[in-house]
């Protein structure tokens, strides 16, 4: 692999906001099922 | 154990021998040694990044944490993907367009060899000697379920792992992690539906989840803000997120596993991979624990799971107290089942914590009659399972899992100390100009003394409960400090290599202040007092000085 190559710098900033939106999702829903049964 | 399961546990470790083995090929360079070539695919680093951070521990400790407290652990893993996005943009593309073979090295091209010797030290001693309680703490549980030695213990985990790391290098600790990684999964997976088997023989789904919830066991978020409170929201979100930035950027065992990525691109999506699935596979680990709960709320659990000191007990003063207490568990076990067939919430709440409070008037009974004061039984609840309750093979499969954890763990910090020692150390001030088949050599020297080391460190760290204890807190201690050194390198270009140096004592003198003087303090919270204050510290000392002529050419 060439050096451009390996310093391919794509930017990836919709998978950071799709990995931070499901980590909000799954903390919202352990706070309801928390509530839900207890 | 029967024999079926022993064939199982001993063709898993043959396999993992055999196969990391057969890695060794293209490992006489030190690039293949130490960094694979830099060949290696995304979701096999991804894979090998998890494997590293999931010890034995976090499999027999976490889901006896949730059987005793519930889901509330969670927490600790919620910064792990706002850090692996953080470390995306920022420190992957630094490493790897460094071509470094440490985190330390790059230290050393910002600043100087002062501040990357100093930042590499004190990663070896505390990765030494939390290598050792790696290896000693399933190693304590192991050796109690199956009735072996501590020593045969640890040596069952360390012949292997010692074999196929110092033979094939961060190849086979890599690929090794791979095929662990699949066994811990399918292994967790399959104890999930054996509980469920047990379980929905008298209770739905639904109702277990009610008995559950019942005892706060399904409550996973605290929002409340106590910085004496180890795991809520905040203290995660705040004082974690620091500690995870640390430990996958700034700790070699990790950042060597993303150096074996095959370019920028490929080492992000390794971590994004952690980002995607490490909360589920947490939680799967954790709700397995809750679900023992609820198995053994039909079908009779021991009183206590860790039988160490039985004889101990027996033959001591207390003896006829413990039995009492057995008697007295007995009953109100019947009358904790009978509340939870009929669906009476109240009386089986009220059931539950006598229950709770009998458990532990009986293990203070154990410390007492064995004079053992770090006596506990959350890491035996899950082993008592699996070795009781699970059918033939499958039991064998869960002890490998647990191995293989332990060794994969441990693998990878074995592989990373190695690289430390003789990249940051022999390389740098001892031989600069040697060839590639004497780095080679004596990085596989290095890898096997580490490794004999780890075993010496965890024959005795099990005699000494209180080291575990203190090894967490050296890890808070160091790696709040060692992020604040690395915010200064990446994200300044005004620092100093004196700055950045003194910025490093002071942040570590500062989490000592903090950890002696105020120990109210959750440790969590170390890690973003020691990055503040080297942060601050060294920028005050770097404005004393001219700008540096140095400028980092890796954005």
């Amino acid at each position: 692999m060439s050096d451009a190559e390996r310093d391919r710098d794509s930017p990836m900033t919709a998978t950071y906001v799709q990995v931070l939106a499901l980590e909000a999702v799954i903390i919202a829903a352990l706070w309801i099922f928390g509530r839900m049964f207890s | 154990m029967r024999s079926f399961d022993w064939i199982v546990v001993v063709a898993y470790i043959g396999w993992i021998i055999i196969d990391g083995l057969r890695r060794s090929k293209g490992t006489d360079k030190v690039d293949g040694y130490l960094l694979a070539n830099r060949s290696l695919p995304w979701w096999a680093v991804g894979l090998s990044v998890m494997a590293t951070q999931m010890s034995a521990v976090t499999i027999v400790g976490t889901t006896g944490l949730a059987y005793s407290t519930g889901l509330r652990f969670i927490q600790n893993y919620f910064p792990l993907p706002l850090a692996m996005v953080i470390l995306s943009l920022t420190v992957v593309p630094f490493f790897t367009r460094a071509r470094v073979y440490t985190a330390y090295e790059y230290l050393e091209r910002r600043f100087d060899v002062s501040v990357r010797s100093l930042a590499s030290l004190l990663f070896l001693v505390g990765r030494a000697a939390s290598l050792g309680v790696t290896l000693a703490a399933p190693s304590v549980v192991m050796s109690a379920i199956l009735g072996w030695s501590l020593p045969v213990t640890v040596l069952v985990i360390c012949i292997p792992m010692i074999a196929y790391t110092t033979i094939g290098g961060v190849q086979a600790v890599a690929w090794t992690d791979v095929k662990q990684m699949f066994i811990v999964v399918f292994g967790m997976s399959a104890a999930v539906v054996v509980l469920l088997y047990g379980i929905l023989g008298h209770f739905s789904f639904g109702q277990a989840l009610e008995l559950a919830g019942a005892t706060g066991r399904l409550k996973a978020v605290d929002f409340s803000f106590n910085l004496s409170e180890t795991y809520t929201f905040w203290s995660a979100m705040l004082g974690g997120t620091f500690l995870m930035l640390s430990y996958f950027g700034c700790d070699q065992s990790q950042v060597q596993r993303y150096l074996t990525a095959k370019s920028i691109d490929e080492a992000r999506q390794s971590l994004m991979m952690s980002a995607w699935v490490k909360i589920p596979l947490q939680l799967l680990i954790l709700f397995t624990g809750v679900l023992v709960f609820v198995f053994y709320l039909v079908n009779p659990p021991p009183m206590l799971f860790n039988h160490v000191h039985d004889a101990k007990v027996a033959a001591s003063a207390q003896a006829g107290e413990f039995a009492a207490l057995q008697r007295e568990f007995d009953i109100e076990l019947a009358t904790r089942r009978d509340a939870a067939v009929r669906a009476d919430r109240d009386a089986f709440v009220g059931s539950d914590a006598r229950l709770k409070a009998i458990r532990s008037k009986a293990s203070a009974v154990v410390k007492t009659a064995s004079g053992d004061a770090e006596y506990s039984d959350i890491n035996y609840v899950f082993p008592t399972f699996i070795t009781t309750q699970m059918p033939i093979g499958l039991v064998g499969l869960m002890i490998a899992a647990i191995f293989a954890a332990a060794m994969s763990a441990s693998g990878g910090e074995l592989n990373a100390l190695a690289t430390a020692t003789v990249i940051d150390f022999y390389k740098r001030h001892f031989v600069k100009n040697g060839t590639d088949t004497h780095y080679v050599f004596v990085s596989k020297l290095a890898t096997f003394g580490w490794g004999l080391f780890a075993c010496y460190v965890a024959t005795r760290a099990a005699n000494q409960g209180s080291l575990i204890e203190v090894v967490n807190r050296y890890g808070s201690f160091v790696y709040g400090s060692l992020l604040g050194v690395f915010i200064l390198a990446i994200m300044t270009r005004r620092a100093t290599a004196r700055g950045a140096f003194w910025g490093l004592l002071a942040g570590m003198a500062a989490v000592l202040t903090v950890a002696t003087q105020m120990p109210w303090i959750a440790f969590l919270w170390h890690n973003l007092i020691g990055a503040v204050v080297v942060v601050v510290v060294g920028m005050a000392i770097s404005y004393t000085q001219d700008s540096p002529a140095k400028t980092n050419d890796y954005r």
